[in-house]
């Protein structure tokens, strides 16, 4: 196992104050306490960071990128442009609790890269946390160029290929942890309904069992509608969406944030 | 024959809202046929923009375009031959017959004219108006390749009128703006991924129209553009769309959308 940690995910939202609130409440997921109240909320298992930043202008609101923490940035760096010297990573505002750099795969898909004990980090980054028996399990994006980009992240970050179906056309990397879910993107796929562009598809967490997930998505709807799931399934096309978000193997159940981003459920 | 570029996609958490800045801004107009369940597509004339309700699983953003052609069956056979899928839509769509993508992966629909699928706004989206949609800019990874794609596929001709360094491809009156995307742009800010970066719109009278933004904004904050150029990061975004763009004046919509505004 390599010792890159995939220990960040960013969500850019039009109610990021709220949506911390629903992965607080649902979740169980802790504040530093130490948090900056005028920037992104943050929320961590004890282990992943989670940045839900505000929408700004000419961004888009959504699940958006992930990141890795490493031994080496440098080192990181130099395996990015070994594998392919097109690849650039740049560096990052010194006001990020995390990112020191960001850089792109193959087909463009974002991460951070940070590294451990550099001095920088903030948040929940740099307190220790106690772990959430609910924790982050898996990120997953949908891309283009699927093989490619899974020996990019085997490569640069030595993720650890998983056993797959013969006739699964995904990837599926560990870091020990986390997995990096790494759809293959078709067109054809979204038959039916609204074709999504490449990008972060959807977040995985860990959970004791599903259904008390579910019972406790109710009880929180009932305590407060505003901390509520976006509705997944109904009519024709939310049926082949929910079809198309089934078809990852990492998880049994399926909801989403207060927004709409989709979330898995795998139960221990 | 040129195809059209008359096609705009947003998808918002609050569409309805994002329609009625639209409405009031730039004078876009509804249709009286207009299906109050599904999105709301409002139009200037030549470009229908659809608003959609954010679905789950989807992000909010400017989404997708669309290009009329002449006839579809060669287009899509065309495209087939390049190696790309195009897929039929449901039916319930009041612009797309199909939608496919380009070798990057930027997702387009592509309709008739005269198409029996036509809805809402695309049925009688024909009239004057002052201020109208004139241009799209995309960020894609291998922008010349794509211009070529785009060129030759429908026939789009080169514009004059284009930021240093992009492509434009015109229909005659819609410019579809390629630009390159590059992570060092986003060095000093925010990362966005490659896709349709801004909307352009033209208007008769600068002085006028931002005037007439203020005074609406002053009347209903609801529909006020979201801020744009804030704080350093915000200043880096803005000289980014300054520099890759072709208007003079710059806003964004409630969501936070870019707008290049020419005059």
């Amino acid at each position: 196992m390599g010792t890159a940690k995939l220990n960040h995910i960013a969500i850019a939202s039009d109610y990021y104050a709220m949506n911390a609130l629903y992965y607080q409440a649902l979740f169980g997921l802790r504040a530093a306490k130490n948090f900056r109240p005028a920037r992104a909320q943050v929320v961590s298992d004890g282990v992943v960071g989670m940045n839900i930043v505000p929408r700004r202008d000419g961004r888009c609101s959504g699940l958006d990128h992930f990141g890795f923490e490493v031994e080496d940035i440098e080192d990181t760096i130099d395996k990015i442009t070994k594998f392919d010297s097109s690849l650039v990573a740049i560096k990052r505002p010194p006001v990020r609790p995390y990112a020191a750099f960001s850089g792109h795969d193959p087909d463009a898909n974002i991460f951070d890269i940070s590294q451990r004990g550099i001095g920088f980090q903030e948040d929940v980054y740099a307190e220790k946390l106690e772990p959430t028996t609910r924790h982050f399990d898996h990120f997953a994006l949908r891309t283009l160029h699927g093989e490619r980009c899974a020996q990019f992240y085997s490569e640069v970050f030595d993720m650890t290929p998983l056993n797959k179906k013969f006739d699964d056309d995904n990837y599926y990397l560990t870091d020990g942890n986390m997995t990096l879910a790494i759809l293959q993107w078709k067109m054809e796929d979204f038959a039916d309904m609204d074709p999504q562009r490449l990008g972060p598809d959807h977040i995985g967490f860990k959970v004791e069992s599903v259904d008390k997930v579910m019972e406790d998505l109710d009880d929180l709807t009932g305590q407060n509608p505003h901390l509520r799931a976006r509705s997944i399934g109904y009519g024709m096309e939310g049926e082949a969406r929910l079809d198309m978000f089934k078809k990852c193997p990492l998880g049994t159940g399926h909801l989403t944030d207060i927004e709409g981003v989709y979330i898995h459920l795998n139960e221990e | 024959m040129p195809s059209l570029i008359n096609h705009v996609a947003i998808m918002s958490g609050n569409y309805a809202l994002e329609s009625k800045f639209y409405e009031s801004m730039f004078g876009m107009k509804n249709s009286p046929k207009a299906r109050p369940t599904r999105a709301v597509s409002i139009g200037d004339g030549y470009v229908g923009m659809n608003i959609n309700p954010r679905r789950a699983g989807r992000p909010a953003r400017l989404d997708h375009f669309g290009i009329q052609v002449d006839e579809l069956a060669s287009k899509v056979k065309d495209l087939e031959s390049r190696g790309l899928t195009v897929l039929k839509r449901p039916d319930t769509r009041p612009f797309a017959a199909y939608s496919t993508h380009d070798p990057d992966g930027n997702v387009f629909d592509l309709t008739e004219a005269g198409g029996a699928n036509m809805k809402d706004v695309y049925t009688h989206n024909d009239w004057d108006q002052e201020r109208t949609i004139s241009h799209i800019g995309l960020r894609t990874m291998n922008a010349e390749k794509m211009a070529e794609f785009y060129a030759e596929v429908f026939d789009l001709k080169p514009s004059n009128q284009v930021p240093e360094g992009a492509y434009g491809l015109t229909d005659g009156r819609m410019t579809l703006i390629i630009l390159q995307w590059d992570l060092n742009d986003y060095a000093g800010g925010g990362i966005v991924g490659p896709g349709l970066d801004y909307i352009g719109f033209k208007v008769k009278d600068m002085k006028a129209f931002k005037a007439e933004v203020q005074d609406i904004a002053d009347n209903n904050p609801l529909i006020a553009p979201a801020p744009i150029g804030t704080g350093p990061e915000g200043a880096k975004r803005l000289e980014m769309l300054q520099r890759t763009s072709i208007g003079s004046f710059h806003m964004s919509d409630p969501d936070g959308i870019l707008l290049d505004i020419v005059e």
